[in-house]
């Protein structure tokens, strides 16, 4: 198991709680601190020792209070942790739900886990760091959506002409041959079942004539 | 077209006097005035009249653009006498009764008597002496300098003679021959002299006559005065006139040539004239074109200078009354200009007060939402909460349970809160963190659709990026708080004309007229902020739609 980490909190309350389930971990040295300036300069003198931390575990946001800080962000705390050491182990843990903000951090700060602070969080950190340990990428379970690129709902043109001709009532072998002629693509059978099949999944209609009667309601066709 | 019309001998040596005395009286200090004055003088001494009244005239301008009424004085007086010198006797008049208010106004006696003497030389030459006597008198009451007296004193007689009163003008010449001043200026005594020799002619006392007449003549001869020796010859001539007409005739000669030396117009035809009345037939006639031709030439020139000096008074008076409009024009310009400026800082100022004043109102609503909600959703459920832990026993495990699963309402409405007024990245991620926001509000119960092939998002700035932000967002809250919605379809496109805005849901929608609260309400005034229409198509089961255009 790792043993030493260096927590990044402003909120006394959470690192209390922190400090208590890392050391369920058995983990030897845990050092925590209220700003991003102080966390920097604590993983600096930890290099300068030969001994540098294992994790940074940070949040994203900080209060700003009375002091100036160089450094105001969790984001940037990890801009600079990345420059000095690329393979230092990140785990952020934030109230952050917005999809695009957790998926830029994982794809453009390689950070190694992401923890949504909420009921659950506390045996979620326990588990993203075993698995951060073992090598591992983790996301608490009510995000992991995020990281999927097929949870995309975006229609397109191509759907609407599907729905178009549903409702005109042509079958999928008209469809097919329609197609063909007007050189959209796709225009096999399979395709065009298969998008029949998502845009009913879509709509959550029971069938053909079901998701022709929502659309209709919805005042898309 | 330099012509000296010495109107007659005996006046010259005044005005020449009196000015170089009153030359230095002027002390106005602006640099155009010294200039002109400089000019004015410098053109006056050569005898070139036209250009030195051009400057005297720029300088009485001047002067009366500034209103100053006591250096105005001199050129004036300048200008009547260039006018007197050129024969043009009226304009001359005309200008030295003008100088008179000034100089009654800025009392300055030099001046007055030079004004008097000069009218009444010009009423004289246009044989009025009786009105030429008074001001030679007005004239005399005010001067105090012994030689001017004395030169007065011979005009005075001057004016007898011409009135042939000979035995007046030459009781007033006797007091003055004797006279010590006089005896140092040869010129003036001279003509004294010569005054007196003539007058006892006419009253037939030869003797005397001759001795002044000759006397005369040998001191301008000593004096080498051209100007005077000719009146010294044309009255010799006219001594010889009986007695001698060979020796009259060679004087009237001698007068002739002389006064041709120093272009003397006016005594040459005396001269002339003298001659065609006393020579034999042939050379009189001979005379007679001269005296023709040359009495053309005074006309003409005469006539020449008046239409001149009457062109440079208008032109300059025309020149005035230019720079006058211009000025008016420039004074004109600069009031517009000022009416221009003041408006246009009086609008500006009034639409950043009407703005600052949409955003103070923006701003307070935008707080009176935030604390609405903070009561609304929060401040009820954490009192329900307290109110828990106070009444039940928290050891049992499903109150716990209860109390955590109420905790984390609260936890998930405030950060909803958060979300909703955040700042928002009008940047290149601006799309996907739009699409974010909207995916906030889908769960495994709802699905959101999006057709967002048609948006264009880099086409719209940034002002709109946030209303359309927002707007979406509202709707989206709305449609949480209260639809029911299990689909929900949104589409936004964006041509070069117009963006809209296409939301509908399959939720229960609503009958309530006044369903346009705090979030609908917030998105029609958003809409409106930008111009933009808005359409809601709701009824009770049948979902709720709404159709948005912004203008771009």
């Amino acid at each position: 198991m790792f043993t030493k980490i260096l927590v990044a909190e402003d909120f006394d309350s959470i690192n209390i709680a922190l400090v208590q389930t890392l050391q369920t971990l058995d983990i030897d040295t845990i050092e925590y601190t209220k700003y991003c300036d102080d966390a920097l300069l604590k993983y600096k003198k930890s290099i300068a020792d030969t001994n540098p931390f294992d994790l940074v575990i940070t949040d994203l946001s900080f209060v700003q209070d009375y002091r100036e800080v160089a450094i105001a962000s969790g984001n940037q705390l990890i801009d600079a942790l990345r420059a000095l050491n690329p393979n230092v182990k990140i785990l952020v843990y934030s109230v952050e739900n917005r999809a695009h903000n957790i998926r830029l951090l994982f794809e453009e700060k390689n950070i190694n886990g992401y923890v949504h602070k909420s009921r659950n969080s506390i045996s979620q950190l326990k588990t993203a760091i075993t698995h951060i340990y073992n090598g591992s990428n983790y996301i608490s379970p009510e995000l992991e959506h995020v990281l999927h690129k097929q949870n995309n709902l975006e229609i397109d043109r191509y759907d609407i002409s599907l729905l178009q001709y549903l409702a005109q009532g042509k079958s999928i072998d008209d469809m097919a041959t329609t197609f063909l002629q007007l050189n959209i693509k796709p225009n096999s059978k399979s395709s065009i079942e298969k998008r029949v099949a998502r845009l009913k999944d879509l709509f959550k209609a029971h069938n053909n004539i079901h998701l022709i009667a929502i659309v209709k309601d919805l005042g898309i066709i | 077209m330099i012509l000296r019309n010495v109107h007659s001998p005996f006046f010259i040596g005044f005005i020449v006097l009196l000015f170089l005395t009153s030359c230095s009286k002027n002390t106005k200090e602006t640099t155009s005035y010294k200039t002109s004055i400089t000019k004015a003088e410098s053109f006056l001494e050569s005898q070139t009249y036209d250009s030195a009244f051009y400057y005297y005239n720029a300088i009485k301008n001047l002067c009366n653009e500034n209103n100053d009424s006591k250096n105005i004085i001199y050129p004036m007086l300048r200008m009547a006498e260039i006018q007197s010198v050129q024969g043009d006797l009226q304009s001359s008049e005309e200008t030295f009764t003008e100088a008179l208010p000034y100089l009654k106004k800025n009392p300055q006696n030099d001046y007055l008597a030079f004004l008097y003497n000069s009218l009444a030389m010009i009423y004289l030459e246009q044989h009025n002496p009786n009105e030429a006597f008074n001001y030679y008198q007005k004239s005399w009451s005010i001067t105090t300098d012994s030689l001017k007296r004395c030169i007065l004193k011979n005009n005075i007689a001057y004016n007898y003679m011409k009135q042939k009163n000979y035995s007046k003008a030459i009781t007033l010449l006797k007091s003055l021959k004797n006279s010590d001043t006089l005896k140092n200026h040869d010129t003036d005594w001279a003509r004294v002299l010569d005054n007196l020799g003539f007058s006892y002619l006419n009253k037939n006392n030869y003797t005397s006559s001759k001795e002044y007449l000759e006397y005369a003549k040998k001191i301008r001869e000593k004096a080498k005065d051209s100007l005077g020796l000719t009146a010294s010859f044309i009255h010799l001539a006219e001594w010889y006139k009986n007695s001698n007409p060979i020796l009259a005739n060679q004087h009237a000669l001698y007068a002739l040539k002389t006064a041709t030396k120093v272009n003397n117009t006016n005594d040459r035809l005396e001269a002339l004239s003298f001659l065609i009345q006393h020579e034999n037939a042939t050379l009189s006639k001979k005379y007679a074109v001269l005296y023709l031709k040359l009495n053309d030439s005074i006309t003409s020139v005469q006539q020449k200078a008046k239409n001149q000096f009457a062109k440079i008074k208008y032109d300059s008076k025309q020149a005035l009354l230019e720079a006058q409009q211009q000025k008016a024009m420039k004074e004109y310009f600069i009031l517009g200009l000022i009416c221009f400026v003041s408006f246009s800082i009086y609008v500006y100022y009034n639409i950043k007060k009407r703005n600052l004043k949409k955003l103070q109102e923006t701003t307070y609503t935008t707080e009176t939402r935030i604390a609405k909600k903070l009561h609304d959703e929060l401040a009820n459920d954490v009192h329900n909460t307290i109110t828990f832990i106070d009444t039940q026993d928290l050891q049992k495990p499903e109150n716990k349970e209860h109390l955590l699963h109420n905790l984390d309402t609260i936890y998930h409405r405030t950060r909803n809160i958060s979300n909703e007024n955040s700042t928002i990245d009008t940047g290149k991620n601006y799309f996907e963190n739009f699409k974010s926001m909207v995916g906030l509000y889908q769960n495994s119960q709802r699905n959101i659709l999006l057709q967002f092939e048609n948006f264009y998002v880099e086409k719209i700035n940034p002002e709109l990026k946030i209303i359309v932000y927002r707007v979406v967002q509202e709707l989206l809250v709305n449609m949480n708080k209260h639809s029911q919605a299990t689909l929900v379809v949104l589409k936004i496109e964006n041509t070069k004309k117009a963006l809209s805005i296409t939301y509908s849901d399959n939720g229960v929608g609503t009958q309530n007229k006044n369903f346009k609260k705090n979030g609908i309400q917030n998105v029609e005034n958003r809409i409106f902020s930008v111009n933009g229409t808005l359409t809601f198509d709701t009824h009770t089961g049948k979902g709720f739609k709404t159709h948005i255009s912004i203008p771009l």
